[in-house]
């Protein structure tokens, strides 16, 4: 009783299938794994430059990671702390002490484009004044939206506390973000990679600390 | 010689169908089963090649201030009070990423002592409900009209210079309110008209208290009751746990009386009871710390008069079934009876016999004076002879000034009905020029609203503060809508001497106005909420307290406490002297016609302004276990009587006229001469859960015919020499012909054996275990049916547990039924709301249900109430059927429920002895992104076709470890709170770790009136009941 159009039609569909899949074909991969996963963010941020070349500690700007679930974006504000002076490259700006200087005039102020989207977003014009003349400043502010790289699907909870309490370096999940330019997710984050560290903690501990890393669903699944 | 021919090739056939080619198939002609499993495999992978690609793009918005102490994903607590009736319960706010997510008992509250109840637990589904008003708005022609609060408030100001100029009559009418902010700025606003009154219009009001006060003792005050301080507690009528007055507060006070030690079995329980506990130490060590057998065990003694079964009546040791009619002659003949033990002559003339026996109220009266200066009796009857009956009792009793405190009187409600039947009368007449409602529908909340209507639109101003367009906005000019009472500044009042402060947990998600911001702003006196509470905190409150000096420490530490506990000004003036002369008795109930309606507040939805939360509506009734609707209860023989069973239609018809037509119910326990119905339904606005549960080829609507939940029986109500009547005679029942169906979930999931499959001369389970005390007194383990030898396991106990193991303890004796913990863990675990219809389908979803047990007669009954959740057994039936290992055991004891890999065969469900189990039939209504940010981000919301059950708040429990850890302290006893646990106003649920032999839970599971539900199945639950112990009297021992 075999319907061989059946089986023809399926097989069409199949490979329709494939083809209407093939605009992403290059980003197949199996169900859930995100490795490698790269964004374009709303700001071109170097991890590089402040990680690496200014040694700025992870914890400077995701300071929630030791307290809360999140590791947390830093506000704008704590942008600024440094940003209210470096507004753009450090050549660029001494380009314009130098040009001034030999002009004799005060130097102008210079800000890049990507800084240009941070004060964008908190409303601040080329002197860093708030600009715009809404009468209520949360309205005309427009907050930054950065992408999330690492995301774990709704039924997974993952708490940052617990891993920094317990001594894991986040480099040892996240990858070496301080070389990257664009961050990208390092590890595929799939339960067996979760399960086989736990694992590995429990056996041999964390950093000379011996920790018990529980295998228990509800650790992550409630 | 002639063999029968035997035919080799015969045929056998079972049918003619069967002999001419029937194949059982469902399947199409032209397909079989290899090309269907053909297609479906192909399907399958088309759908998983769709899978293999890119999550979509999620963003994160970030703050750009940093603000201090707030971290994503951390919750915060705030000290607030509740807004949802005048009780104003100490609450604790949870806020989470700038929403408030869950609202918890503020433990350190002197009145509501960490409980909250249902109502206030649910109200952030009223805060982020789309349905509030906007903003305000102004009557056009046809409709209300958008408007801003610069016009409506210029063309109010107009409207109101025309009035003061005039002299006419201002009326601003609030519902009993415990703000004296709110208070303060009304009569300020008021000053400048001539005839400028504020009155007070409650729904639910006791009146009758006030006015019987101002008889006896000169004062027009509402007593505080002192519950805790009580040993007998008498009461008529008075819901006092469910409804009435302060049920949290009430409730508290009542456990105080209602708590017994922990005690070990005597020596020849032991070997009864070695068994059940599988911890040693625990053991051990509770028998150490195990309190003298010699202290002395009491318990309050609590008496219940009533016409239907309220939920306080159903947890009275004596609970006597009487007509509201009747009460006064009942308390006349208590009075005469406490009178002539207090030596004084009582009633000169005899009294006719009354319904309840002579003997019972001889002992009753005795047991009041034995116990006098801690005895109370408490009355709901809004008859002010009766109430006057009360207070003389009272009086002799020496209840004023011990369980009763008048000096420092609750000021939990201001009800005044004479003003407000005068109110009603000056607007049918025409005579008010400016009416203000504040937290009121006076159109759907009193009787004859139809009038009403007409007359608010005929006043020349109308102006309502209503958040919703109820009936009284409808026909009002302006609407000027309140703020949420989470997104405003307030405070309260609940009794003299204490303050409590409310403070906002979320801007206002709407263009709205708070109420003191309204009338400041009406009276010239424009403010921010903020600045007029604390004005108003500092001219009043700051000065009635000497413990800070200064006023901002005293306002800061006011704001993060929550209240502010004052000594009152000069108290001797305060002071409410007795000056009742002889008592008026009652010497014979009053003539009476053949039913009597009773209208009556429910414990979900209290009030109109309660029926717009989903939440609530789904909440079963604690007794009935009704959900979204009204019913006109019977006792069983008069619905026997007259031929009505639950769901038939009936038509109520009063004396005056009015009728209503409610689905009928049986409810067990009531007095066969009333009819109860609930009051605060069919309500404007309820149109819209017509739709609220899954919408499929089958599904029901959720509201009746009328289109709104439940049908309005305010106009059934009577306004009789000043009071409101909840109780009118002269009642007629017709039958319909018709049927509503009630979802009741009171057969669902019943753990009791059927009784036609129960094997003969089985017992019935004990699952519901009780003693009295004289019992328990002499054994502890009193109560124990037969103890349960275990021989060896079926199963290796394979499953050690590690450092914790979490258990559960709940106390019989503690658990009333209020239901609060339902609605606790209903927000705590982002549990839908399915709908009418689909309760009616056994389907809800609660993961904590109050099995609610009758025992005796139908007339009347016994009651238990016993909360049944997830018992996560150590040898639990559900883990050993699962095929895909979704529900597993944890090594801390709990059974787990792993959403992600449920594939929903219900096997577990199927196989739970305790039916805890809920599968998820639908993917439940998530697209109100409003109504969404009510979810709690710590818990999954569940997916079409798996099953959940409660998880013992497992995020809770890895929130407290990881934050013990994180602080590198060890995790103290106490530090995890399940939220059903949080929530109780009784402290009926204990939660802890077994491995901990000082915890509370273990020392619960030590005692001697611990058992298991179904202990006979060797399951070994985590969870341990304590045995009921009823203060019950017996012919030979009472008092």
């Amino acid at each position: 009783m075999r319907q061989p159009y059946v089986t023809v039609a399926l097989i069409v569909g199949l490979l329709a299938g494939g083809v209407l899949l093939a605009g992403s074909a290059m980003r197949l991969r199996l169900p859930g794994n995100q490795q490698g996963y790269a964004p374009e963010q709303p700001i071109a941020f170097s991890h590089r430059l402040h990680a690496d070349e200014l040694q700025i500690h992870c914890q400077y700007c995701h300071s929630a990671a030791g307290e809360s679930r999140h590791a947390g974006f830093p506000a704008a504000d704590a942008c600024m702390r440094c940003h209210k002076f470096v507004t753009a490259s450090f050549n660029v700006m001494q380009k314009e002490v130098q040009k001034a200087d030999a002009e004799k005039r005060q130097p102008l102020p210079v800000v890049s484009d990507q800084l240009r989207k941070l004060y964008d977003a908190m409303g601040l014009n080329e002197k860093l004044e708030p600009s715009g003349d809404s009468p209520s400043p949360a309205e005309s502010l427009k907050p930054l939206r950065w992408v999330r790289v690492h995301n774990l699907p709704d039924y997974v909870y993952f708490d940052h506390r617990a891993h920094v309490a317990a001594g894991v370096t986040c480099q040892h999940c996240h990858g070496p973000v301080e070389s990257m330019q664009t961050v990208e997710q390092f590890s595929t984050l799939s339960m067996g990679w979760c399960v086989n560290c736990h694992r590995d903690a429990t056996a041999h501990g964390v950093q000379g600390k011996s920790v018990d890393a529980s295998l228990d669903c509800a650790t992550c699944h409630y | 010689m002639t063999t029968p021919l035997v035919q080799i090739d015969m045929q056998y056939w079972k049918s003619p169908a069967a002999r001419d080619g029937y194949r059982e198939n469902p399947l199409p002609p032209g397909v079989n089963r290899r090309s269907f499993l053909e297609a479906a495999g192909f399907a399958t992978s088309l759908v998983a090649l769709g899978g293999c690609q890119r999550a979509p793009t999620e963003y994160v918005p970030v703050l750009n201030a940093e603000t201090d102490n707030v971290r994503p994903g951390r919750a915060r607590s705030f000290a607030s009070t509740c807004g949802e009736c005048p009780a104003a319960c100490g609450m604790l706010v949870s806020v989470r990423d700038g929403r408030p997510l869950k609202m918890e008992g503020m433990p350190e509250h002197p009145l509501s002592r960490g409980g909250l109840c249902a109502v206030g637990q649910a109200q952030t589904m009223t805060l982020y409900d789309k349905h509030r008003l906007a903003g305000p708005l102004v009557a056009t022609k046809d409709a209300h009209e958008e408007s801003t609060w610069q016009d409506v408030d210029a063309q109010i100001a107009a409207a109101l210079d025309k009035a003061a100029m005039t002299g006419g009559a201002v009326r601003v009418v609030t519902s009993s309110s415990s703000s004296p902010t709110l208070r303060h700025a009304i009569d300020a606003f008021l000053k400048r008209f001539p005839d400028g009154r504020r009155v007070v219009v409650d729904p639910t009001s006791v009146s009758a208290i006030l006015d019987a006060h101002e008889q006896t003792h000169a004062a027009r005050r509402l007593p505080h009751y002192r519950l805790e301080k009580a040993k007998v507690i008498v009461a008529f009528e008075a819901d006092f746990m469910g409804t009435w007055i302060s049920p949290v507060e009430f409730a508290a006070a009542w456990k105080t009386g209602r708590t017994l030690p922990h005690r070990q079995a005597a020596a020849h329980h032991d070997e009864l009871h070695g068994d059940e506990l599988h911890d040693e130490d625990a053991q051990h060590e509770a028998k150490a710390t195990a309190t003298p057998e010699d202290e002395k065990l009491s318990l309050s003694y609590h008496v219940q008069f009533e016409s239907r079964m309220t939920l306080t009546g159903s947890n009275a040791d004596e609970r006597h079934r009487v007509h509201p009619g009747e009460f006064g002659l009942l308390l006349s003949h208590l009075l005469h009876r406490v009178a002539k033990l207090a030596g004084q002559s009582g009633s000169q003339q005899p009294f006719a016999a009354a319904s309840v026996p002579s003997d019972i109220l001889d002992r009753l009266a005795e047991r009041l004076w034995q116990h006098r200066s801690a005895a109370v009796v408490l009355c709901g009857s809004q008859n002010v002879a009766d109430q006057a009956l009360v207070n003389h009792l009272n009086h002799l009793l020496d209840a004023y000034g011990n369980t009763i405190d008048l000096d420092r009187p609750s000021q939990q409600r201001q009800c005044d009905d004479k003003a407000a039947a005068l109110l009603v009368d000056e607007l049918r007449g025409g005579k008010v020029a400016a009416l203000f409602v504040v937290g009121v529908d006076l159109v759907h909340d009193l009787p004859a609203g139809e009038q009403l209507r007409e007359a608010i639109a005929k006043t020349p101003l109308s102006v309502t503060l209503a958040d919703r367009m109820d009936d009284s906005a409808a026909a009002a000019k302006f609407v000027c809508p309140d703020q949420h009472p989470l997104e405003s500044w307030g405070d309260a009042q609940p009794a003299t001497g204490l303050y409590s402060l409310r403070q906002p947990t979320i801007r206002p998600l709407t263009n709205t106005r708070s109420a003191i911001e309204s009338f400041a702003a009406w009276s010239g006196a424009a403010g921010t909420a903020l600045s007029l509470v604390r004005t108003f905190w500092k001219d009043h409150v700051f000065a009635q307290q000497d413990r800070e000096p200064d006023f901002t420490r005293f306002w800061n530490r006011a704001v993060h406490d929550g209240f502010v506990q004052t000594s009152a000004p000069a108290e001797q003036d305060q002071k409410a002297e007795f000056t009742g002369d002889t008592p008026q008795f009652v010497t014979t109930a009053p003539a009476r016609s053949d039913l009597t309606l009773v209208l009556h507040s429910q414990v979900g939805v209290p009030t109109s302004r309660h029926a717009h939360n989903p939440w609530l509506q789904e909440l079963p009734d604690p007794i009935t276990k009704i959900t979204w609707d009204n019913c006109a209860t019977f006792s069983p023989r008069r619905a026997n009587e007259l031929g009505i069973a639950d769901n038939d239609v009936v038509e109520l018809k009063l004396d005056g006229g009015q009728t209503l037509q409610l689905p009928a119910f049986v409810q067990p326990g009531q007095h066969d001469d009333i009819v109860a119905v609930a009051l605060g339904y069919g309500v404007r606005g309820t149109e819209r859960f017509a739709e609220v549960g899954p919408q499929w080829l089958e599904s029901v609507p959720t509201v009746g015919d009328n289109g709104r939940v439940g049908v309005n029986a305010a106009p059934m109500l009577k306004l009789i020499d000043g009071t409101l009547r909840f109780v009118c005679d002269g009642l007629s029942v017709a039958k319909t012909g018709r049927r509503h169906v009630l979802a009741t979930t009171q057969l669902h999931d019943h753990i009791e054996v059927p009784a036609n499959v129960a094997p003969p001369g089985s017992q019935p389970r004990p699952i519901v275990q009780e003693t009295t005390l004289a019992e328990y007194a002499a054994d502890p383990a009193a109560g124990a049916p037969h103890a349960h030898h275990v021989e060896g396991e079926l199963w290796p106990d394979d499953h050690a547990s590690g450092q914790h193991r979490w258990g559960m303890a709940i106390d019989l004796n503690a658990c009333n039924g209020c239901s609060a913990c339902l609605i606790a863990c209903q927000a705590e675990n982002n549990v839908p709301v399915v709908g009418r219809d689909e309760v009616a389908r056994h389907r809800e979803m609660h993961w904590i249900r109050i099995d609610r047990y009758y025992a005796g007669g139908e007339d009347d009954p016994t009651v238990a109430h016993q909360p049944m959740m997830c018992q996560h057994c150590a040898n639990a039936p559900c883990e050993t059927v699962c095929p895909v290992l979704a529900t597993v055991h944890s090594s801390e004891g709990l059974n787990q429920q792993v959403y992600n890999r449920c594939v929903g065969t219900r096997y577990c469900a199927n196989n739970c002895p305790y039916k805890v189990r809920r599968f998820n039939w639908f993917d439940y209504a998530h697209d109100d992104e409003f109504a969404n940010l009510a979810l709690n981000p710590d818990v999954t919301v569940r997916m079409r076709g798996i099953m959940e059950k409660c998880s013992m708040c497992v995020q809770r429990i890895q929130e407290g470890k990881i934050e013990a850890r994180r602080q590198g302290v060890p995790l103290e006893d106490g530090a995890i709170r399940t939220a059903c646990q949080q929530s109780c106003p009784t402290n009926a649920i204990l939660f802890g770790d077994l491995n901990d032999p000082d915890s509370a839970v273990a020392q619960a599971a030590g005692d001697a009136r611990r058992y298991a539900v179904l202990e006979e199945l060797n399951v070994r639950p985590a969870v341990s009941y304590l045995r009921k112990v009823r203060n019950a009297t017996k012919e030979s021992d009472h008092v």
